[in-house]
């Protein structure tokens, strides 16, 4: 019998932990619901495009302002809405489709990241892992208060436009029938993706963030045939995961946004495996 | 009294430099069954959508509503292509015919007894009562258009806009699909459908428009295609010219 209090108990006595903790759970939440819209959507790799293609924001605000919370977040959040104005534009001003012109976009935008937060490295000292993959030790009230807000605006969004995404999502044309704007779903939905990911950078780091989002999504949709009760578990795996991964990352000595994510995948690949509308038993 | 439900006036519509739909100017009688037929690409769908509002006009204009003291504003039911659809969706038969009472009731109100007994209505009507808790992938082809147009139905409208109903559906379904259109229209209701298939448009609708990019003809379907129209909107791969030879004799 293992000692629980050891396990799940003893680790709360740090603050990091018990931040850690909240800001997964609240993530979690978010994250969960919009992988979902995401997924529904066949957006989950544009998701992760635009999750890389926040780092040249938070090098250029870190080499302007220093490493506050304030900054990295204006930064990756400019880096974030830039990258969604410029697909719309390449899509609509070219030939381009939309996932080729965030496929371009995004790899550019990475690639110019890596390159600012390597020269800022010769001035100070910045870790390129820290904004890559993430850090739970770095996690600031500030960084709390930025979750909590930003998780519970996406919470009071699909509360009140439940509907909207819901039919803007399965049949945009008739959305647009009942005489309703799509592209503001559509934006909103992207704005809202951009603000969970740069809340989620500094736990998770760009690569990993969109993981919280899609890992827990993609397995919802393997259990339910209801758009709800997929919403509702995809969301509830999102906040058991990243504990549990958070629990395992402190357990095993791991950096927490592998952790968070590699325990998302357990639940993932045991559901392809068992779930009703995994499609894999029938074969 | 004027009974044109939908009056094209020279409408044109651009996508980018391209041109989709040129110069059209047609109506649409209230009650009918009108058909828009023409080849691949000839702006059928566009002419659909234009008529929705989702496409700005080049040039002209659509007035919509006719004398009739109910369809001053009348309202609109559409029905999509069901290739638009994406069939694994986590979706029953019921919560998509409930989006039908969507535009009534808007985002935030909840659904009060009418806008249920609409729903069930148009369940029991399209014969989906029994699956109403079926997830829509495992539908067979016509339990899953009929899903959408009873979400047409619980929409209440005036106009049905259908994009291409016939497509993907076998022989038995398009008769079903066809009386069924033909009941809405003993309601007073206008069809107005994209078909692509010129044999079922002559069969089964009033009256036609038929599209080449440019208006070729509209009007009553016995005036609209004959074989000289035909061969106007399909120039030589016209699909059907042994068919429509003998209409000459």
């Amino acid at each position: 019998m293992p000692d629980l209090h050891a396990l799940f108990v003893e680790p709360l006595q740090y603050q990091f932990m018990l931040r850690g903790l909240l800001i997964s759970a609240m993530l979690g939440i978010s994250g969960g619901m919009l992988g979902c819209v995401l997924i529904q959507r066949r957006m989950a790799l544009m998701g992760d495009a635009l999750a890389h293609s926040l780092l040249p924001g938070m090098g250029i605000a870190y080499l302007l302002f220093g490493a506050g919370v304030w900054a990295l977040f204006g930064g990756a959040l400019v880096a974030g809405l830039l990258a969604v104005v410029g697909t719309s534009l390449l899509g609509r001003l070219t030939r381009l489709k939309e996932d080729a012109a965030f496929g371009a976009l995004f790899i550019l935008f990475f690639a110019v990241g890596v390159a600012i937060v390597s020269m800022a490295r010769t001035r100070v000292r910045v870790d390129l892992l820290h904004f890559l993959f993430g850090s739970i030790l770095g996690v600031s009230s500030l960084d709390l208060w930025l979750a909590w807000a930003v998780s519970t605006a996406t919470l009071v969004a699909f509360a009140l436009f439940y509907r909207h995404i819901l039919l803007e999502t399965f049949d945009a044309g008739f959305y647009r029938a009942t005489g309703r704007r799509g592209d503001i779903v559509h934006y909103g939905l992207l704005a809202l993706v951009v603000l969970n990911l740069v809340a989620a950078l500094q736990a998770l780091g760009v690569v990993l963030a969109l993981g919280v989002f899609l890992l827990p999504a993609a397995t919802a949709t393997l259990w339910f045939a209801r758009w709800g009760r997929t919403l509702a578990l995809s969301a509830a795996l999102g906040v058991v995961g990243s504990c549990l991964g958070l629990f395992a990352s402190y357990w095993l000595h791991i950096p927490s946004g592998p952790a968070i994510v590699a325990m998302l995948g357990v639940f993932f690949v045991v559901s392809v495996v068992v779930a009703p509308r995994s499609g894999l038993r029938k074969r | 009294m004027n009974l044109e439900i939908l009056r094209y006036e020279n409408v044109t519509v651009h996508y980018g430099r391209l041109c989709a739909v040129e110069s059209v100017t047609a109506d649409v009688h209230c009650g009918s069954m009108t058909a828009i037929v023409g080849p691949n690409g000839a702006g059928k769908s566009t002419l659909l959508r234009a008529t929705l509002g989702w496409h700005r006009l080049t040039t002209g204009s659509i007035s919509i509503g006719d004398d009739h003291v109910h369809h001053h504003h009348p309202r609109f039911a559409y029905v999509p292509q069901r290739a638009q659809i994406d069939w694994d969706f986590p979706a029953t038969v019921r919560s998509v015919v409930e989006q039908g009472r969507f535009g009534a009731i808007g985002g935030f109100r909840s659904f009060g007894d009418d806008d249920h007994a609409l729903v069930d209505a148009a369940l029991r009507e399209m014969g989906l009562a029994e699956i109403a808790e079926r997830q829509i992938g495992q539908l067979s082809g016509g339990q899953q258009q009929r899903v959408f147009l009873a979400r047409a139905l619980a929409q209440g409208g005036d106009i049905f806009i259908l994009d291409e109903p016939f497509e993907g559906v076998d022989a038995g379904l398009v008769r079903n699909l066809v009386s069924q259109f033909q009941q809405w229209r003993r309601q007073h209701r206008t069809i107005f459908a994209a078909v692509h298939d010129l044999n079922l448009a002559r069969r089964a609708f009033s009256h036609v428009v038929l599209l080449n990019r440019r208006l070729i003809a509209w009007g009553p379907t016995e005036e609209v295609l004959t074989p000289e129209n035909i061969r106007a909107a399909y120039g030589n791969s016209v699909p059907i010219l042994d068919d429509v030879e003998p209409a000459r004799a």
